[in-house]
C-alpha cells in the first residue's frame, strides 16, 4: 500500500485549501524555477527515466513523448495541449485534480511547455465540468498574479501563456487528433496519423497532447526525482496512479495507489470490498468502458497495471474500476456501453460508423436473447473487423468490451438465447 | 406440292393427322431400319413453314413422339391461337409511329424542337 | 527516392507519395471510395488498407507515406479480410436498388462489390434511410445511397473553394448536406455528381433517361467558353444525353464548368432545320436551291465594299476561313469576329493569347486581374487559379469588378487609370509584381471591349512590361477571351481588310445603307436594330437573335455535330468530333459556305474537310499541331491613348446563358432563375 509521504496527489479528496495559498503549502511551485533552470533535455531525460507512462489510456511513456517534439523552434510555433476532456465512462480522476488540485496542473503545464519550448497551452476541458474550469481559471489567474505564468514565468525568463478552452461534449474529442480539430474550430474528427501531431499538430504547428494526470504528475516527479517514482510499482508500470473504483463496492471512491497493486486488495482495502462479499463478485471492467471485461476468475489475482492486464487481454486504460456483482445483467450491461460507441462514433471512417450500430443493435437482440447461437460467432466477426481497420482508437474501444463478453461469459449469451427461444415456444404451444 | 413429293406421299406415307388449318401431317408407312422414321407435312395452301401450329412443330422436330391434341388438357386461357409469319402481308405489324398507323408516336429524347420563325 | 518491396516487386518512387501511388506505379490497383488524385487525402472509407511488415494493424494507403526498407503486401489474407469487412459494412446500409439507380453501371461500389462483396448479407437489423436533399435543379441526391466518402464535401470546398456542403450528425446519423437546404450555388456544382462514388448524387437533367453502356461516347471539345475544356458527349440515337468532361491537365484537369455539363438541352430545342427565305415580310421554309438562289440574286451586282460578314462566338475555324475566302471573293474587305468590339490586334499573335497558359498558372507567383471575373467567365480556369491561391504565397489583385471570385484578392478598384499608376510603380502593388519572379496579369473582354479598349491594351502591355512578367521562358501577358471562336478568328485574319469596316462600321454602314448585305456566321450577339435595311444572310444552329433578324438562314450544325477546329484562349487547337447528325436539313457549316460560293460564281477551291484545313494550315501554322500550344512572339501591340474613366465591368451578366445554346437551355433557364434571378427559397434565417 501506498505509503502516505509517498502521494502526490494529496488534496484529492479536497479537505484542504485549493487555492494558491494551500497549493503552496502542499509543496507545489517549489523551486519551480530551479527545475526550469536545469534545462529542457534535464527535464525530458528525468521524465524518461521516471518511466511515466500516460496517463489517459494508451500507455505510452511521457518523456519519449515530450523528446517527439522538434528539438529547435522553427518558424512555426510549439504548443502544448492538455487533453482534460475526460470523457471515459467510469472515469472522474482528472475531475478531482482540476477541482482540488489545479495548481499541480498549471505548474505541470508551465514545465512540461518549457521542456517542449511551446509558449502557449491550451487545456481543453470537457464541458459539463463547469465548476471545474471555473477552478482551473481561478488557479491560473492566481498564478498569472503571483507571476508563475505569464510573461518571464517564475522569473525563469521563458514567457508562458495559459489557456482554457471549453468543449461542446463529445467523447471523440477525447483523441488527440480529434480535440486538435475541434480546438481548432472544426467538427470533432480524428485526423490519419501520419503526421503525428508532433510534427503537424494544431495550426499545423509540433503539438504534444498530454492528458491531465500525466502533467499534473510531472512537477512532484522532478522534484522528488526520477529514481523515486521509479521506484514505485514494477519495472516499466512505474510510480503512483489514481484509480478511480464505482459499482457494486460497498465505498466508491477515486484513490491514489502504487501501480500494480492486486485488483482485490484495491478494491477491498479502499472500496469496501464487492458488496456481498468477494465471492459475490460477477466482473470488473478495470480501464474504463473501452477494455474488455475480466471474470471473477482472473480477478481474484490480476495486477493492476498496464502489463499485467494486457496478459490478461484486457487493459489498464484510464484505471477506472467499474465492479459488478451477481446482481447484474452483465449482457445488458454491455449492451449499454454499445450503445454509448455508437452514439459517441464520430462518422468519419466506415468500420466504425457502420459497425458501431450494427454490433448494438445485435448486442440489443442478445440481451433479451432473441438471436441464434450462430450470431454470436457473427457478432465476433463483426467485432475483428472494426478493430484495428479504423482512424483513431474509437472503433477498438467499441468492439473489445464485446469480446470481452464473448470470451469470458459466452454461455451466459447461449443460456439466454435458449431460454428466450424456448419460452416462445413453450407459449406457443 | 411437287410431283416427287406428291409420289413419295402416296407412296410411303401415313397420315398421322391434319391441324385446325387443314395441314397433313405424315410419317413413313414402314418402320425404317437403322434411323428414325421421316416426318413431313403437306402445306394447305402455300408452302409456309411458320403456319405450323405449335403442338405439330414439336412432333416434327421429333419433340415429342407423339402428336400433342389442340385441345390438350391444361390448355391455359392465355394461350393464343397460332398464327403464321404475317410479315409481308397486309397484317403485317407496324411499330407504333409508323406512317400507314397515323405516322404518331410517344416522344422520344431523339427528338428536337425545331425554330419556328 | 525510397526503396520498398509491393507484392515481392522492389521499387523506388519519389519521397512523399503514399503507398497507394507506389502501388500505381506497379499497376497494382487499390481499390478506393474515398482517395481522389485530385482531392485532399480523407482516408475514412479504409476500402485501401493494406498491410505493411513490421505493423500490427493493416494501414490506409491513401494516406501512408512510404518509407525506405517498407515491405507492403497487397493480396494477403489480413488485407483481403480487411477489404471485405469494409466492403460489408458499407453495403450494410447502401439501398439495393441498383437496378433503379442511375448510376448502375458506373458505380465504384457495384464494381467493387463484385471483387470484395459477399455472397449474402449478414446485417438482419433495418437499413438507414435519410432524407433527400434538394441542392438545386442540376443534383439529384438519394443521400440514402451515400457512403460518407466525403468526396463532394471536399471539392466544394477546396477546388469549388465555396463550403457550402458539410456533414452534420456524427457516428450513423452522419448526413452530408447544407445544414440549411439550399442550392449548390458553385458554378462547378456538376463536377461532384462525377466524383460520387455511388448514386447519392447523380444529374438531375439526365436522371433516368439512359444507362451508360447504352450511350455513344464521343470524346469532344466544349465550346461554350473560351477554355476549351475536354469534354466526352455521349449520345443516343440522334439526341446528346449527356457531356461529362475529359482528363486533359493542361487544360480543365477533369473538371467541367455547370454551363458546359448541363446546357445539352439547348442543342434539342430552337433548332434551324431548314433554310428560310423571306417572302412578304414572312420567313418561309425552302430549299437549299431556293436559298441560295435568293441570296444569289440579291447578290448580283452588288459592290464588294458593301458587303460585309461577321463570324460569331461559336464558329469554328473551318467555316471562318471559308467565310474569309469567300468574302474576299465577293472582294469585301468588311470583315470581323470581334462581335462583341473587343480591341484586339491580329496582328501580334502573344496580344490575344493566354499567353502563360492554364496550366502555367501554377508556376505564377503574383497575379493582376484587369477587368475580368475568371469565376463567370471561365469557372474551371478560376479553379485553378484558387488551386495555385491555395498553394501559398501568390499574392492576387484585380481592377475590375468587386465580385466574390472564391479566394481572397486585394481590389484595388475599377478605374482604368491604375493600370498606369501600377505601371508608373505609383501604386503599391508594382512593388509587389516586381518582387515576383513569374508575376502574371490576366486582361479580359471587360477591359477590351470598350470604345478605349485599344489604349486599355496598351496600357497593359506596358505594365506587363515594365512589371516584369516577359521575360525568358516567362510570358505573364494573359488575355481571357469569351468566345470559343475569338482565338481561332484572329489566328485566321478574321479582321477588317485594307479600308475596311470592323464591327461598329459595318453596323454604322447597315444603318445609312453603305453596306447592303451582311453574312452573319451565328453572329448573335449584335444590336440587330442597327442592321438598317440591310439584306441579311444568317447561317447558325439556333433560332436566336440572327435568325429572327434574317432575310436567308441557312441551318448549321452545333458544336456536337460536326468535327470542327477550335482553338482556346491559350491558342490550343482542338478538334470536336462529331458525335451525332445535324437536324434535318442543317449541314456542317464550311460545307454551306462552299456550296453557296458555287451558287455565287466564286467556287471556293476545296472539296473535303483535309482541303480545308490545308487552306487553313496555308492561313496560320498555328494548325500545324493540335492539343498543343506554342509560344507567341512578343511585339508592340496596342495603341497608345487616352484611357476613359468609364470603370471596367464584366460582360457577363448571367453566367448559365451566354449563347445561343445555352439561351435555348431549360436546365439553363433555371439555373437563372434560381442564382441570378435570386429566387432561392427563402428560410427562417434569413430574417
Amino acid at each position: 500500500m501506498l505509503r502516505d509521504q509517498d502521494r502526490i496527489f494529496t488534496n484529492l479528496y479536497g479537505m484542504h485549501d485549493w487555492r494558491l495559498a494551500g497549493a503552496r503549502a502542499r509543496g507545489d511551485w517549489d523551486g519551480t524555477k530551479e527545475i526550469l533552470r536545469k534545462g529542457r533535455d534535464w527535464i525530458i531525460e528525468e521524465m524518461k527515466n521516471s518511466g511515466l507512462r500516460g496517463r489517459g489510456g494508451a500507455g505510452f511513456p511521457t518523456g519519449v513523448k515530450w523528446s517527439f517534439m522538434p528539438k529547435t523552434i522553427g518558424d512555426r510555433p510549439h504548443y502544448l495541449v492538455v487533453n482534460a476532456d475526460e470523457g471515459e465512462p467510469g472515469t472522474c480522476k482528472d475531475r478531482e485534480i482540476m477541482r482540488f488540485d489545479p495548481h499541480k496542473l498549471v505548474e505541470g503545464c508551465l514545465i512540461a511547455s518549457f521542456a517542449m519550448g511551446a509558449h502557449a497551452c491550451y487545456i481543453y476541458i470537457r464541458g459539463e465540468f463547469f465548476r471545474e474550469a471555473e477552478h482551473l481559471q481561478h488557479a491560473i489567474d492566481e498564478a498569472y498574479a503571483a507571476g508563475l505564468v505569464g510573461k518571464n514565468a517564475c522569473g525563469s525568463g521563458w514567457d508562458f501563456d495559459v489557456y482554457i478552452h471549453r468543449g461542446g461534449g463529445a467523447y471523440i474529442c477525447g483523441e488527440e487528433t480529434a480535440l486538435i480539430e475541434s480546438l481548432e474550430g472544426k467538427k470533432g474528427q480524428p485526423r490519419l496519423k501520419p503526421p503525428f501531431p508532433a510534427g503537424v499538430g494544431l495550426y499545423g504547428c509540433p503539438t504534444t497532447v498530454n492528458n491531465v494526470e500525466s502533467i499534473a504528475v510531472a512537477p512532484t516527479i522532478l522534484r522528488r526525482g526520477a529514481a523515486w517514482f521509479g521506484s514505485l510499482g514494477r519495472p516499466k508500470n512505474t510510480g503512483t496512479k489514481i484509480f478511480c473504483i464505482s459499482g457494486h463496492v460497498n465505498e466508491p471512491c477515486n484513490v491514489e495507489e502504487e501501480m500494480g497493486i492486486p485488483l482485490k486488495e484495491l478494491i477491498e482495502k479502499h472500496a469496501g470490498g464487492v458488496r456481498g462479499g468477494w465471492n459475490n463478485l460477477l466482473a470488473v471492467i478495470p480501464g474504463g468502458s473501452s477494455v474488455p471485461v475480466l471474470p471473477k476468475e482472473i480477478c481474484d489475482n490480476v495486477l493492476m497495471d498496464f502489463d499485467s492486464l494486457r496478459e490478461v487481454r484486457s487493459g489498464l486504460g484510464t484505471a477506472a474500476v467499474i465492479v459488478m456483482d451477481k446482481s447484474t445483467d452483465l449482457i445488458r450491461a454491455i449492451t449499454r456501453l454499445s450503445r454509448f460507441y455508437k452514439h459517441e462514433s464520430c462518422g468519419q471512417c466506415t468500420p466504425c460508423r457502420e459497425g458501431t450500430g450494427w454490433m448494438w443493435r445485435v448486442m440489443e437482440r442478445m440481451a433479451t436473447g432473441n438471436a441464434t447461437v450462430e450470431e454470436i460467432d457473427m457478432l465476433e466477426d463483426v467485432t475483428r473487423q472494426v478493430e484495428g481497420h479504423t482512424i483513431c482508437a474509437l472503433g477498438d474501444a467499441a468492439a473489445w468490451p464485446i469480446q470481452g463478453l464473448i470470451r469470458h461469459f459466452r454461455p451466459e449469451l447461449e443460456r439466454r438465447i435458449k431460454e428466450y427461444h424456448s419460452a416462445r415456444s413453450g407459449r406457443a404451444a | 406440292m411437287t410431283a416427287g413429293t406428291r409420289l413419295c406421299t402416296w407412296l410411303n406415307g401415313k397420315l398421322v393427322g391434319t391441324d385446325e388449318f387443314g395441314n397433313r401431317y405424315y410419317t413413313e408407312r414402314r418402320e425404317p431400319v437403322g434411323r428414325k422414321a421421316r416426318r413431313w407435312v403437306i402445306y394447305q395452301g402455300e408452302a409456309e413453314a411458320s403456319k405450323v401450329p405449335a403442338e405439330w412443330h414439336a412432333w416434327l422436330h421429333y419433340t415429342t413422339e407423339q402428336p400433342i391434341a389442340a385441345d390438350v388438357q391444361g390448355a391455359k386461357p392465355w394461350m393464343r391461337p397460332h398464327v403464321p409469319n404475317l410479315t409481308g402481308t397486309a397484317d403485317a405489324y407496324l411499330p407504333p409511329g409508323d406512317d400507314r398507323r397515323g405516322g404518331r408516336r410517344e416522344r422520344s429524347a431523339s427528338d428536337y424542337e425545331s425554330w419556328r420563325p | 527516392m525510397p526503396k520498398l518491396t509491393i507484392d515481392g516487386i522492389e521499387v523506388e518512387v519519389p519521397a512523399g507519395v503514399t503507398i497507394l501511388q507506389a502501388c500505381e506505379t506497379l499497376g497494382i490497383e487499390i481499390p478506393r471510395f474515398c482517395y481522389h488524385e485530385r482531392l485532399q487525402i480523407a482516408g475514412n472509407c479504409r476500402m485501401c488498407l493494406v498491410e505493411v511488415e513490421k505493423s500490427p494493424k493493416p494501414v490506409a494507403s491513401c494516406a501512408m507515406p512510404v518509407a525506405d526498407g517498407m515491405v507492403v503486401h497487397t493480396g494477403s489474407p489480413m488485407v483481403e479480410k480487411a477489404r471485405k469487412g469494409v466492403m460489408e459494412f458499407l453495403l450494410i446500409n447502401h439501398p439495393l436498388d441498383c437496378p433503379i439507380c442511375d448510376q448502375g453501371g458506373e458505380c465504384d461500389l457495384q464494381d467493387q462489390a463484385i471483387g470484395y462483396g459477399f455472397d449474402r448479407g449478414r446485417f438482419s437489423e433495418n437499413k438507414r434511410a435519410v432524407k433527400d436533399k434538394n441542392f438545386g435543379p442540376l443534383i439529384k441526391t438519394y443521400m440514402t445511397r451515400c457512403i460518407h466518402c466525403t468526396r463532394c464535401i471536399r471539392f466544394i470546398t477546396e477546388v469549388a473553394g465555396v463550403p457550402e456542403l458539410g456533414a452534420t450528425g456524427r457516428g450513423e446519423n452522419m448526413e452530408v448536406g447544407t445544414y440549411v437546404e439550399k442550392a449548390l450555388s458553385s458554378e462547378l456544382s456538376g463536377n461532384i455528381i462525377d466524383l460520387c462514388p455511388v448514386g447519392a448524387l447523380t444529374s438531375k437533367p439526365f436522371a433516368f433517361t439512359a444507362r451508360p453502356w447504352e450511350l455513344r461516347k464521343t470524346e469532344s471539345i466544349d465550346v461554350l467558353d473560351a477554355l476549351g475544356s475536354n469534354i466526352r458527349v455521349d449520345a443516343r440515337g440522334a439526341a446528346v444525353m449527356r457531356v461529362l468532361p475529359r482528363i486533359n491537365d493542361d487544360v480543365n484537369e477533369e473538371w467541367l464548368s455547370d454551363k458546359s455539363r448541363f446546357a445539352y438541352d439547348g442543342l434539342q430545342r430552337q433548332r434551324l432545320d431548314t433554310p428560310y427565305v423571306r417572302r412578304d415580310g414572312r420567313l418561309q421554309p425552302a430549299s437549299w436551291q431556293d436559298a441560295f438562289a435568293a441570296i444569289a440574286a440579291r447578290l448580283n451586282g452588288v459592290d464588294g465594299k458593301r458587303i460585309a460578314a461577321i463570324a460569331g462566338d461559336l464558329a469554328d475555324c473551318e467555316s471562318m476561313v471559308a467565310l474569309k475566302d469567300l468574302t474576299a471573293a465577293l472582294g469585301s474587305p468588311n470583315i470581323d469576329c470581334r462581335q462583341d468590339g473587343a480591341k484586339l490586334d491580329a496582328s501580334v499573335r502573344a496580344s490575344y493569347l493566354f499567353n502563360t497558359t492554364v496550366a502555367g498558372i501554377e508556376e505564377a507567383d503574383a497575379l493582376l486581374l484587369i477587368g475580368t471575373d475568371p469565376r463567370r467567365e471561365a469557372a474551371v480556369l478560376n479553379a485553378r487559379i484558387r488551386k495555385r491561391w491555395l498553394n501559398g504565397r501568390f499574392p492576387i489583385a484585380s481592377v475590375g469588378p468587386k465580385v466574390d471570385l472564391t479566394y481572397r484578392y486585394e481590389w484595388l478598384g475599377d478605374e482604368p487609370r491604375l493600370l498606369t499608376d501600377i505601371a508608373e510603380a505609383k501604386h503599391p502593388f508594382a512593388e509587389v509584381l516586381k518582387g515576383a519572379q513569374k508575376p502574371m496579369l490576366i486582361l479580359g473582354m471587360g477591359a477590351l471591349a470598350r470604345p478605349d479598349g485599344a489604349a486599355v491594351l496598351a496600357a497593359a502591355r506596358r505594365l506587363a512590361e515594365t512589371c516584369g512578367m516577359v521575360k525568358d521562358g516567362w510570358n505573364g501577358f494573359n488575355v481571357l477571351h469569351l468566345a470559343a471562336a475569338r482565338v481561332g478568328g484572329l489566328d485566321l485574319g478574321l479582321v477588317p481588310g485594307k479600308g475596311g469596316r470592323d464591327v461598329a462600321g459595318i453596323l454604322a454602314g447597315a444603318e445609312k445603307g453603305d453596306i447592303e448585305v451582311v453574312y452573319l456566321l451565328g453572329a448573335d450577339e449584335i444590336d440587330m436594330d442597327r442592321l438598317g435595311k440591310a439584306f441579311v444572310i444568317y447561317q447558325g444552329h439556333h433560332g436566336d437573335a440572327g435568325a429572327h433578324r434574317a432575310d436567308v438562314v441557312l441551318p448549321g450544325a452545333a458544336y456536337t455535330e460536326k468535327n470542327a477546329t477550335y482553338v482556346n484562349t491559350e491558342g490550343r487547337a482542338q478538334e470536336t468530333r462529331l458525335a451525332v447528325f445535324p437536324p434535318g436539313e442543317a449541314r456542317e457549316d464550311w460545307k454551306v459556305l462552299r456550296a453557296l460560293s458555287e451558287a455565287l460564281g466564286h467556287r471556293l477551291p476545296y472539296d473535303s474537310l483535309r482541303e480545308v484545313r490545308e487552306r487553313m494550315l496555308a492561313v496560320s501554322r498555328v494548325f500545324a499541331h493540335r492539343d498543343a500550344v506554342a509560344a507567341a512572339e512578343w511585339g508592340a501591340f496596342g495603341t497608345d491613348g487616352a484611357l476613359d474613366n468609364a470603370p471596367f465591368v464584366s460582360p457577363i451578366e448571367n453566367f448559365y446563358m451566354t449563347d445561343p445554346i445555352s439561351r435555348a437551355s431549360k436546365t439553363m433557364a433555371e439555373c437563372t432563375a434560381l442564382f441570378v434571378a435570386g429566387n432561392q427559397r427563402k428560410t427562417g434565417t434569413h430574417g
